[in-house]
């Protein structure tokens, strides 16, 4: 019903349109008639986790999109990753499953970038099969935005980082437990001094080859949305983590995560503008049908106009969205020297404020237009409100650190001060 | 006068074309399994392989040289009349609903773009059609009934390992004066038991789409009404949670009245009914047996 | 294995819209490779991993074609032959235009589906193996083995189901229920660019099109329903449908 119009700007290529058909095929077949029961389920217990579908999606290739086929991804780019991310919210606009496959796209990208060989080869082909979760670990119970402040701690022993504090606010903690290889996170632990210079970056496995690690204590936490995808926390006593694992320099990890972050947080957008995509299809077959005082409810203006304005942010936010992906392709992708990494800040923040924001917008519309109706369980679209509203919440960067982003980097970083 | 050369593997599909055939002014030939109307009628033993059918249609061809040569468009008629008709260098038009003539050329329909329309062609004689016979209303006529036996040349292109008849359930819904017709309107295979509920109130036959009878399996195939099932012509149709699509709707058509229920105002079904419900069918359809 | 796997471009049917005032079909909608030769490459393709080979996909239609065909190579033929000068031709034209393609190479199994979903017409596995005096099996449900040699069918038909064999070389036609079409992947599609696909244009092969008729409408048929809508509450409803039926019936 709502598709996209005749552009000469957002263009896509003959390949990208055939993948963007064949993902909204794999969804329609084995997501959309799903994805209820999926979020009705783990609300029951967070632990039953949608194994078969994850498997599935694997087989498809849908997870670690842009790594390379050497490690078991899929060799393509990352505007075909914000492609698939578009389409798998839009089939299931809890975003769940699509945030298993886009943090499963981004993170494994980034240990690419600045991980091992060695850990490459063991850890990315688990997670292209959709049998080994990898995602972010960074947040901390006294704060996640500052990420600089963290206090997690990682002691070098020998060949051995052996790594203290604890993790809060983690998505996949469950999925670890439960996929049948395990899988870990990019993690983030201090080695050096105060401040973001003494932070490293580790591929931090909880659980591998079927195996859990010794301390390793997790707890599960019981989320208002998004219930398809665990969150949790985890606690780490003297965890060892082999020196194969440190991802990239030492006491450099703040600036590879940082680069880890704007990747994953373009395809968060990319998943909220597929859940926006599914509320506006919802507001119109209610417009059609819905009568009150004699005539479509569209018929006032206030309705109407409405809708209008969130419609545009919609459309506004896939701009932001295809413009971050296209650029990240000329950075990492065709490693063009005219694009820089810091070239990416505005486009992303621009992208993660702008997406979630007008996907929460819309679904708060929505659901007053339903009414009632919408107040209950029975509706579905209050699962696509509290799901992408994770994003709002701050998931994968706070939106106000989305807005100090842009105005540092316009106004001027002194400024600010 | 022009001659026709007819094969039909059912008899009833044969007297349907062939009582056609001689209203339009035909002299009808024809190949069949049993006693059929005909004028000049070649009787074999039954046999199903396109390979010898095509032989004999090809035998019988040169020596009654028709104008027109029609098969039933079964999957046999379809396939063998395609062959036949490339053999000779013929055209073939199959899935014809209705033919006329005029004067050396014949004009049929038959459904196009997956049944959205009705594409009407013109082709000049010598020729060959497959009919859909179910959709020829049988006429008396009259016909001289000399009767031939024949033997189909045995031909070993393919061979046939085994063959079993489909068990078919007696499924009344070309004779219904009432059907209900469900689609995925119903969320599971049990709420069919509300439905039955509502036929035996109103003496009516099941029927549903594609997705029901072929995908899910949920009733059998033979209940299936659509392009390449079942075309009905019941008095009165209720169609409960059927979106419309057109390969449905054209197993519809004829039906007198139709009633249908679904909670899209507009599903394509609005346009092929009389009277439309916009509701749910899990609240009305008890209140409509309360009501009945 | 040389398997040739003939497949047709079909307009998108559920986008194909109807002009109210005259029944026209607007036809400005893309294209797509039609499900039933899907399910004939599917087939094919399984056929090549158990027996090794290659799949080659072969159509006549419009140049739209060069952008449909990619979906046949991204769901694994090795390579295609297409003819684009030849949109709105007839099931006796594009037999001809094929066989020509297919008496170029020997082919151990010619595989295609059992009709079009826009025609129905179900003429093009008889006609080419006519053509091409093979033995055809048509209505393939499944196919129960096959080797170099010969294949072993079971055929879907009206009122029976029937197993046949044939020796190869031979053509098949197969149904919608045979199987459920892969649905390609990333990887295979970023392939499906890189393999080869030869253009032809009907002129090459030699191939006079014939019109062996004319078509003189393709309309929708008249809606002549009422089109009524009943509104008000279970209840009402009911009640208004009670009385419908007790008319009607």
């Amino acid at each position: 019903m709502i598709d996209f119009p005749k552009n000469t700007v957002l263009t896509f290529s003959e390949e990208e349109e055939l993948f963007r058909e064949s993902v909204r095929e794999f969804c329609e077949r084995y997501i959309a008639p799903n994805w209820i029961e999926v979020d009705k389920r783990s609300e029951q217990n967070p632990m039953d986790i949608p194994v078969d579908i994850i498997k599935k999606m694997g087989e498809q290739g849908l997870f670690c999109i842009p790594c390379s086929e050497e490690y078991g991804g899929q060799g393509g780019t990352y505007t075909m990753a914000t492609i698939a991310m578009e389409e798998i919210a839009y089939a299931d606009p809890s975003v769940a499953l699509a945030v298993y496959a886009l943090l499963n796209t981004g993170w494994p990208f980034a240990l690419e970038l600045f991980g091992s060989e060695e850990a490459c080869q063991e850890i990315i082909p688990e997670v292209a099969k959709g049998r080994a979760f990898f995602g972010i670990a960074s947040t901390e119970p006294q704060g996640g935005s500052d990420v600089a402040g963290l206090k997690t701690r990682a002691e070098k022993k020998d060949d051995v980082y052996v790594i203290s504090g604890e993790k809060t606010f983690i998505s996949g903690v469950g999925e670890v437990q439960k996929l049948e290889w395990g899988g870990g996170w990019f993690t983030l632990a201090r080695t050096g001094g105060e401040g973001h210079k003494g932070i490293s970056a580790f591929a931090l496995l909880a659980r591998k080859n079927g195996e859990l690690a010794d301390g390793w204590e997790p707890t599960i936490y019981e989320d208002i949305g998004r219930h398809g995808l665990t969150t949790g926390g985890f606690k780490l006593t003297n965890f060892e983590v082999e020196s194969k694992y440190l991802i990239g320099e030492e006491n450099r990890g703040f600036y590879h995560v940082m680069e880890g972050f704007n990747l994953a947080r373009i395809v968060v957008a990319a998943a909220t503008i597929g859940a926006s995509r599914w509320l506006l299809e919802q507001a119109v077959e209610w417009f059609r049908t819905r009568k009150l005082f004699g005539r479509n409810i569209s018929a006032f203006q206030g309705v109407s106009f409405k809708f209008a304005d969130l419609y545009a942010r919609w459309e506004a936010s896939r701009y932001f969205v295809y413009r971050a992906s296209r650029l990240a392709d000329k950075i990492y992708i065709e490693k063009d020297p005219s694009y820089k990494p810091l070239d990416l800040n505005v486009p992303v923040a621009l992208a993660k404020n702008y997406g979630p924001e007008t996907c929460v917008d819309l679904a708060e519309e929505v659901m007053k237009w339903y009414g009632a109706y919408a107040y209950t369980k029975e509706a579905p679209i209050f699962r696509a409100w509290l799901g992408p509203f994770s994003y709002v919440i701050g998931a994968e960067g706070a939106q106000n650190i989305m807005r100090l982003i842009i105005a540092r980097d316009i106004i001027g970083r002194e400024y600010l001060k | 006068m022009m001659k026709a050369l007819v094969f039909a593997e059912k008899a009833d599909h044969f007297n349907r074309i062939s009582s056609k055939l001689k209203e339009m002014g035909f002299e009808v030939h024809g190949l069949s399994f049993a006693e059929a109307n005909a004028d000049h009628l070649y009787i074999s033993e039954p046999n199903y392989d396109y390979a010898s059918i095509t032989a004999a249609m090809e035998k019988i061809s040169d020596d009654v040289g028709p104008d027109l040569v029609v098969f039933s468009s079964t999957k046999l008629g379809k396939e063998v009349s395609a062959r036949f008709a490339q053999r000779k260098n013929l055209p073939c038009i199959t899935e014809c609903l209705n033919l006329e003539v005029e004067g050396s050329s014949i004009t049929v329909s038959r459904y196009s773009l997956g049944g959205k329309t009705i594409a009407k062609l013109r082709t000049s004689l010598p020729g060959v059609i497959a009919v859909v016979a179910d959709a020829i209303e049988p006429s008396e006529q009259s016909f001289q009934m000399n009767i031939q036996d024949f033997e189909i040349p045995v031909s070993n292109q393919i061979r046939t390992v085994s063959r079993e008849e489909k068990k078919r359930e007696a499924v009344g819904l070309r004779e219904a004066d009432v059907i209900i017709c469900i689609g995925r309107g119903l969320r599971k295979k049990e709420d069919i038991e509300l439905v039955k509920e509502l036929a035996e109130k109103l003496n009516a036959e099941i029927g549903c789409t594609r997705p029901l009878s072929h995908d899910y399996k949920w009733l059998p195939e033979e209940r299936m009404i659509g392009l390449s099932g079942e075309k009905v012509s019941p008095k009165l149709l209720i169609s409960i949670g059927v979106s419309g699509q057109i390969q449905h709707a054209v197993g519809i058509m004829n039906s007198k009245t139709v009633i249908a229920i679904n909670t899209d105002e507009n599903a394509p079904m609005r346009e092929h009914s009389d009277y439309y419900v916009v509701g749910d069918l899990y609240e009305i359809i008890p209140e409509l047996i309360r009501n009945l | 294995m040389k398997i040739a796997v003939c497949v047709k471009e079909v307009y998108n049917l559920e986008q194909v819209k109807i002009i109210k005032e005259t029944r026209e079909p607007i036809l400005d909608v893309p294209k797509k490779l039609d499900d039933l030769s899907r399910n004939a490459l599917e087939e094919a393709i399984k056929i090549r991993e158990k027996l090794g080979g290659e799949v080659v996909a072969i159509s006549a239609g419009s140049p739209d074609l060069k952008k449909t065909i990619k979906e046949a190579l991204a769901m694994g033929a090795d390579r295609a032959v297409i003819v684009t000068d030849c949109s709105n031709s007839t099931p006796e034209s594009t037999a001809l235009i094929l066989s020509k393609i297919l008496e170029k190479d020997s082919y151990d199994l010619i595989i295609m589906g059992d009709a079009s979903s826009d025609d129905y017409s179900g003429q093009m596995a008889s006609r080419i193996a006519e053509i091409l005096g093979l033995p055809q099996i048509t209505f393939v449900s499944e196919i129960k083995e096959v080797s170099e040699e010969k294949i072993t069918c079971v055929r879907d038909m009206d009122d029976y189901l029937e197993v046949v064999e044939a020796d190869l070389p031979c053509v098949l036609s197969v149904t919608n229920e045979i199987n459920e079409p892969r649905i390609p992947a990333l990887k295979d599609i970023l392939k499906a660019s890189k393999k080869p696909v030869e253009t032809l244009s009907a002129n090459d092969l030699g191939v006079e099109i014939p019109q062996p008729y004319e078509i003189i409408e393709n309309l929708a048929p008249e809606i002549d329903r009422r089109q009524e809508v009943i509104e008000g509450d279970a209840g009402d409803v009911a009640r208004k449908l009670a009385e419908i039926i007790r008319r009607e019936a």
